[in-house]
């Protein structure tokens, strides 16, 4: 994946690891549930990260945040733990970015 | 005179009466039967003087002696009175054909045979007499024959000649009216021809071909449907084959319990997969069938494209290729569409990009062009071949077969785009493609605006936007309250207005922001829509029970025409949609606090 091109708005550099550590909690939230029982919370937190992944430089996020409200109107589990598993992966690496 | 001829006759002045020729002719039989009446009279009186002439002889003859006979005979036993007889009926059947122009020709020819043979035979009966004759009153009688001969003969020739030439030209006549009726009866039936049974001969051979061509496409469509349905019978057995298979192997219970979880993975995977198929099949039949209601209505174009582009951008990243955006002119913000309808258009053709694309870059651009909105889809893929554009538009066809198994899908996501697309006033053709290089896929949807709707170039965070530089507002002086319970946005827009010189206060709450907004003297609110115990509108409502009357700026994520109206009918000033770019936040806030 590359991520060459997802840039933090100025300013919001100091705010990233903070980010980052919400994100993934609420990833750890949400895997290994459900879809019916957490349909409310994936819902904000998908529509949550809808609305501000990108000015963070966390443009794909915003993807998937799309994806996670969609799969919660739908009870879609499989899609559910997909876009878990995704984001997942996608908050590691950008973990090690900000690391490195 | 016989009933046919009676009816020939009237048949036949009918004719006359009606024709042009027919009239010609009666003209030219009038004059015909004219010359011929003048004719007759001279013929009548050559024929009682052929009489008199004969009687006459046979009187002298009687006279001197030389007939003793009542009944004089010729030479070969005719009675010489018989033949006058028969002159003169011959005489009378003339007369009255002539002048009902029946037949004539052929009854002249014979009458002036009979006629001479008659002659001929009176007078070899008459020389006898001459012959064996003596003596002065036989020598007076002789003279006086052979002057009235001479005059009879000549008046006689005169006669067979007009008789001959009356025959002729009845010949003549008939043979001209026959003509003229075979030309009239050929004119007749060209014309029925021309006017009557070319023009049904025409119809009948139009509609046999529009038949014929109908038959070939009914058996088209017929032949389309059988390989569709072949290709759906294919594309639903294959999952259904692995969801029957697992499932039979769970219930053996052969698989261990380690891949239990997996092995239910792939049957709702496929299962996913076949109600996919399901729903774009069901939507295709809709739209195909006119049983589709689209949702026109004004449609946030920017948001749409933004939703898009984030989508696909995840997607496009995952594959760890490029993904771009760019507008090649001013847009309209607003246009009427279906919205929903438009992102399944857009992320269809874009997904069928990235999908086909291995490596390199897949990018879009959007223009206005009259009264249509154009995007042009343009990857980095294998291409496709020009005799194929049309084909990859049928259902489950992919440019290239073999590569069907390894491009997941249900191979009607182009056929849906398109059908939508049409549904929107537009469509989605192949616009260009090399192999090997890449292919450019254009969709086109009608915009529904006029010249007056507000256009904007549109951009995306990933892109420099030059013109936010250009865009900067001042907001020194302005006091400026943020209410989200998303601390990453109220930090964000703190940090955007704070930027642009306004000093900036943060609630995470409704309530929070009652408490604040007493507090501070302010300018302007954003508020959050959707916060949980008191929501924005809830807010709104007591800020201003309160007595704020300063202008509230609603921040959602929807940017539905049915949002809008609900904001604005609540009170809100504005409704902003998320993510809301600095100078889009800035410039509100400008004109709300210092334009108005």
């Amino acid at each position: 994946m590359n991520l060459s091109k997802e840039i933090c708005e100025p300013g919001l550099e100091e705010f990233l690891q903070e980010f980052l550590s919400d994100r993934k909690e609420e990833v750890s939230l949400l895997v290994g549930q459900n879809i019916a029982d957490v349909q409310s919370s994936a819902r904000d937190i998908g529509h949550k990260w809808q609305g501000f992944s990108r000015p963070y430089g966390f443009l794909y996020l915003e993807g998937l945040g799309q994806r996670l409200c969609d799969a919660a109107k739908d009870l879609n589990q499989i899609s559910f733990e997909d876009i878990l598993s995704e984001a997942k992966d996608y908050l590691n690496q950008k973990e090690e970015i900000l690391k490195g | 005179m016989g009933q046919g001829e009676l009816l020939f006759k009237k048949l036949r002045n009918k004719f006359f009466s009606l024709s042009l020729i027919g009239f010609i002719l009666l003209i030219g039989t009038s004059s015909f039967f004219l010359r011929f009446h003048d004719e007759e009279l001279n013929r009548q009186q050559f024929f009682q003087e052929y009489k008199d002439l004969i009687r006459d002889e046979l009187r002298s003859a009687r006279n001197i002696g030389l007939i003793n006979d009542q009944s004089p005979t010729t030479n070969n036993g005719q009675d010489i009175y018989q033949i006058l007889n028969s002159i003169k009926v011959i005489q009378s059947s003339i007369d009255r054909r002539t002048k009902e122009n029946i037949n004539l020709f052929e009854t002249k020819e014979g009458y002036s045979f009979r006629l001479s043979s008659y002659h001929r035979n009176v007078n070899d009966y008459l020389l006898t007499f001459t012959s064996d004759s003596e003596g002065i009153e036989q020598v007076n009688l002789n003279q006086k024959r052979l002057n009235l001969r001479s005059s009879f003969e000549k008046k006689f020739d005169a006669l067979i000649n007009d008789l001959n030439f009356l025959s002729n030209q009845g010949r003549i006549k008939m043979r001209y009216t026959g003509w003229a009726l075979v030309t009239i009866c050929l004119a007749l039936v060209l014309l029925i021809w021309i006017l009557v049974f070319k023009p049904l001969y025409d119809t009948a051979l139009g509609q046999h071909s529009k038949i014929i061509e109908y038959v070939e496409e009914v058996q088209e469509v017929s032949q389309s449907r059988e390989n569709f349905l072949m290709n759906i019978s294919h594309e639903i057995r294959t999952p259904m084959t692995a969801i029957l298979g697992y499932a039979e192997l769970l219930k053996k219970n052969e698989i261990p319990i380690i891949d239990v979880p997996k092995t239910i993975g792939i049957i709702n995977k496929n299962a996913s997969h076949l109600l996919a198929l399901i729903d774009e099949l069901l939507d295709i039949n809709k739209v195909r069938t006119d049983q589709f209601e689209y949702e026109i209505d004004s449609t946030n174009l920017f948001q749409v494209i933004n939703e898009v582009f984030s989508l696909m951008n995840a997607k496009a990243m995952a594959k760890g290729i490029e993904f771009e955006m760019m507008a090649l002119s001013p847009i309209p913000i607003s246009i009427l569409s279906d919205e929903t309808r438009l992102k399944q258009v857009l992320m269809n053709v874009l997904g069928n990009a990235i999908k086909f694309t291995e490596k390199g870059k897949v990018s879009i651009s959007v223009e206005e062009s009259g009264d249509m909105i154009k995007f042009l889809i343009t990857d980095s893929g294998p291409g496709i071949r020009k005799e194929l554009w049309e084909l990859i538009f049928n259902p489950f066809e992919q440019a290239d077969a073999s590569s069907k198994r390894k491009h997941q899908g249900t191979g009607l996501g182009l056929v849906l785009a398109r059908e939508l697309a049409l549904g929107l006033g537009g469509n989605v053709t192949v616009e260009s493609s090399e192999l090997g290089v890449g292919s450019t896929f254009k969709v086109q949807i009608s915009s529904g605006v006029g010249v007056e709707v507000q256009r904007s170039m549109i951009s995306t965070n990933v892109i420099d936007d030059e013109n936010n530089e250009k865009e900067k507002v001042s907001l020194k002086g302005s006091s400026i309250l943020v209410v989200d319970d998303a601390k990453e946005n109220s930090r964000l827009f703190k940090i955007y207005l704070e930027s642009a010189g306004a000093t900036v206060f943060v609630a995470n709450s409704g309530a929070e922001a009652l408490k604040v907004a007493k507090d501070k003297s302010l300018h302007l609110i954003f508020l959050d829509l959707q916060m949980p115990e008191m929501d924005g509108i809830e807010t709104l409502r007591r800020l201003k029970a309160d007595g704020f009357v300063k202008p509230i700026v609603a921040l959602t994520a929807h940017g539905m025409a049915t949002e809008r109206n609900k904001t604005r009918e609540a009170g809100f000033s504005r409704h902003i949609v998320k993510p809301v770019s600095s100078s889009k936040l800035s410039k509100t806030a400008y004109e709300l606090i210092f334009s108005s």
